[in-house]
């Protein structure tokens, strides 16, 4: 994939669609036996190359961007696990009082001990709910679940671009998701990043 | 003061600081939609947690979030 947007393949693939072009018309003017079928493969194989190289362009740009994404997030990861305890422990603390605000500017509720979605309590005790649209929303850490009526209705999982503190991961999820309850559909897609 | 900030692996980092009362709201505005186009993001009151259009002097804390992917 890497290599057919290189210029030198885009020089070779105009070359051969000029080619099959000029032959195809050539085939169009001078009118020999089955001149019809001999330019029409003559043009559908300069189609095939164009088609091709769109395709590739397209694929290309996407593979690029989730190169850029994971360089970034090896970079943090690797930022976070240089950072000292003590620049460890003040950032969970500032993404703890961050999600504290945002609970509260959003109006979810934060709760501690064992949840419908976390009976053991395992991801510390710690839930953040909000009630969207006649649903409830119960955000963990990299999951967010819907219930309606006391049932678990739905669940997703979701990946910020970077290591972040949890209480950022929270915030960021929470945030997204209140002002589009939509983006929940999206995630359960997981075919690319949304906001 | 108030502060855009967005969230990093750090914790929240401030990213401008301004004075309401005296800041070029344009220029403030400006900054966070070229901070929008860089990174897909969209950015929030930390008062009441909605989505911010547009900065102005009674606006507060903003927080801009990265786009976050599903699955």
């Amino acid at each position: 994939m890497r290599n057919w947007n290189s210029p030198f393949m885009n020089i070779v693939h105009g070359i051969a669609v000029t080619i099959n072009v000029t032959a195809g018309l050539f085939q169009l003017y001078f009118r020999h036996g089955h001149f019809a079928i001999h330019a029409a493969i003559q043009f559908g194989v300069a189609g095939f190359i164009i088609g091709l190289n769109i395709w590739a362009g397209i694929a290309g740009r996407k593979v690029a961007r989730m190169r850029a994404r994971l360089r970034d997030l090896q970079i943090a990861e690797t930022e976070m696990r240089l950072m000292s305890d003590t620049d460890r422990i003040a950032a969970s603390q500032k993404a703890i009082a961050l999600l504290h605000r945002i609970v509260k500017a959003t109006g979810a509720t934060i709760t501690e001990g064992p949840s419908i979605v976390d009976p053991a309590a395992i991801y510390g005790g710690l839930t953040v709910q909000i009630h969207i649209g006649g649903a409830d929303y119960i955000i963990l850490v990299g999951h967010i679940y819907r219930i309606r009526e006391g049932i678990v209705q739905a669940g997703t999982c979701y990946h910020p671009p970077m290591a972040l503190p949890w209480g950022d991961c929270i915030a960021s999820a929470l945030l997204l998701l209140k002002n589009d309850p939509s983006i929940f559909e999206r995630w359960q897609r997981q075919d690319q990043y949304y906001s | 003061m108030a502060q855009v900030k967005i969230v990093s692996g750090s914790g929240d980092d401030v990213l401008l600081d301004y004075n309401p009362a005296t800041a070029n709201m344009a220029e403030v505005n400006a900054f966070i939609g070229n901070l929008e186009k860089q990174t897909g993001g969209k950015t929030f009151s930390e008062t009441t947690g909605e989505i911010v259009r547009n900065v102005t002097p009674e606006t507060g804390d903003v927080l801009h979030v990265r786009p976050i992917a599903g699955g």
